[in-house]
């Protein structure tokens, strides 16, 4: 359609911003063509309809306190150390993916570098009472019996998120 | 050249409501702040606030992400006034410190939100409803276009910036902001053109 390439210099002379030989043109065009006519008064509606919303005044809402937290946070004498504003953001997926793939790595390698060989009963030095067979409650003891190794130990792998953090248990 | 600069940013739309009411006053306030005058400083940002926000938000489109931005822009403001000439208008400058503090956020929301739907978050900026509908449509109007046509078309038509003075703030030619205020200009009207239908369709389907 011969029209459509009035269509860009409609957008542009219905703000004043088509001036030359191509407003001369679009001119000749729009005083034999109804179509164009219509489009570029549409088009005027719905610029004016633009600028009378941009014109509106902003609710105080969206400005309150924010002259006070520009004036605390330029409180500093040294106005280079003004940082810009921090807020705290949603974790994405690929942050919460890449944390956890950080710690998967750590915990292969803490695995890996573990002197595993200490742990092998035959390094282990034999305690001296391994020769008198099966530990035997001793009447008189008054606290239970807990195996003496081995204890569970729990560790806390925090993060960034306040709400993600890694717990792991030995056996 | 330079006169043309100082020649106003708001003389393209004289209906609009002037951000700086006073403007012989400002360049006073400019340069008191400049030497130090904290009271005058805070005027300043009072008077220019509301341009600051409104740029920050039809640049960002949501509540939120523009009081963050007006804030780092004032801050900004405040750590560069002493490079600043208080002879020159003060408008250009904001206008180029809020593009510049809305583009680093964007770029660091486009990353944050990589792989994450896009959210939509009301804008509601507006105390007048029907003010406010027609202005939560443009503002989505506005998340179609590129961030190059975006900025065009918030300096031109929502701020009333001249051709000349927005290709000066964007530094770029008057002939690539003419390009793209009308690729901006035409989806606008695009999206909204749609909105009406569909409403119409609605109606006719009741
Ligand atoms: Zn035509």
């Amino acid at each position: 359609m011969t029209c459509d390439r009035f269509r860009f210099d409609i957008a542009l002379w219905v703000e004043n911003d088509l001036s030359g030989w191509r407003a001369r043109r679009l001119q000749r065009h729009l005083r034999k063509c109804p179509h164009c006519q219509a489009y570029a008064e549409s088009f005027r509606r719905h610029q004016a309809t633009v600028k009378q919303v941009a014109a509106e005044p902003i609710d105080d809402t969206l400005a309150a306190g924010l002259v006070e937290a520009v004036m605390a946070r330029t409180k500093s004498a040294d106005a280079q150390k003004v940082q810009p504003v921090r807020r705290p953001r949603p974790v994405s997926a690929y942050r919460t993916a890449a944390v956890a793939a950080g710690l998967a790595l750590a915990l292969v390698a803490a695995w890996l570098l573990y002197p595993w060989t200490l742990q092998r009963p035959m390094d282990v030095p034999r305690p001296l009472t391994a020769t008198t067979g099966n530990p035997v409650e001793k009447p008189g003891l008054t606290h239970p019996a807990v195996p003496p190794v081995n204890k569970p130990v729990m560790v806390k792998l925090l993060t960034d998120d306040p709400n993600v953090v890694f717990v792991m248990l030995s056996e | 050249m330079s006169e043309r600069i100082t020649g106003g940013l708001l003389v393209a739309m004289p209906e609009f409501e002037p951000a700086l009411p006073q403007p012989g006053a400002t360049d006073e306030l400019i340069a008191r702040a400049t030497a130090g005058d904290r009271p005058a400083f805070e005027l300043l940002v009072r008077r220019t606030q509301s341009l600051v926000l409104r740029t920050a938000l039809h640049l960002l489109g949501n509540r939120e992400d523009a009081r963050d931005a007006t804030q780092d822009v004032f801050i900004r403001m405040y750590n560069y006034l002493p490079g600043f000439n208080p002879e020159r208008p003060i408008e250009p400058w904001l206008y180029k410190i809020t593009l510049n503090v809305c583009r680093d956020m964007l770029r660091k929301r486009a990353r944050w939100h990589a792989g994450s739907a896009a959210e939509t978050r009301p804008v509601a900026v507006f105390p007048r409803p029907e003010a406010r509908e027609r202005h939560e449509l443009l503002i989505r109007a506005l998340d179609t276009l590129s961030e190059r046509e975006r900025a065009a078309i918030v300096l031109r038509d929502f701020e009333g910036v001249s051709t000349e003075e927005t290709a000066q703030i964007l530094n770029i030619r008057q002939v690539t902001v003419r390009t793209l205020i009308s690729r901006a200009r035409i989806k606008l009207k695009q999206a909204c053109d749609a909105h009406v239908r569909a409403e119409q369709g609605d109606h006719h389907d009741v």
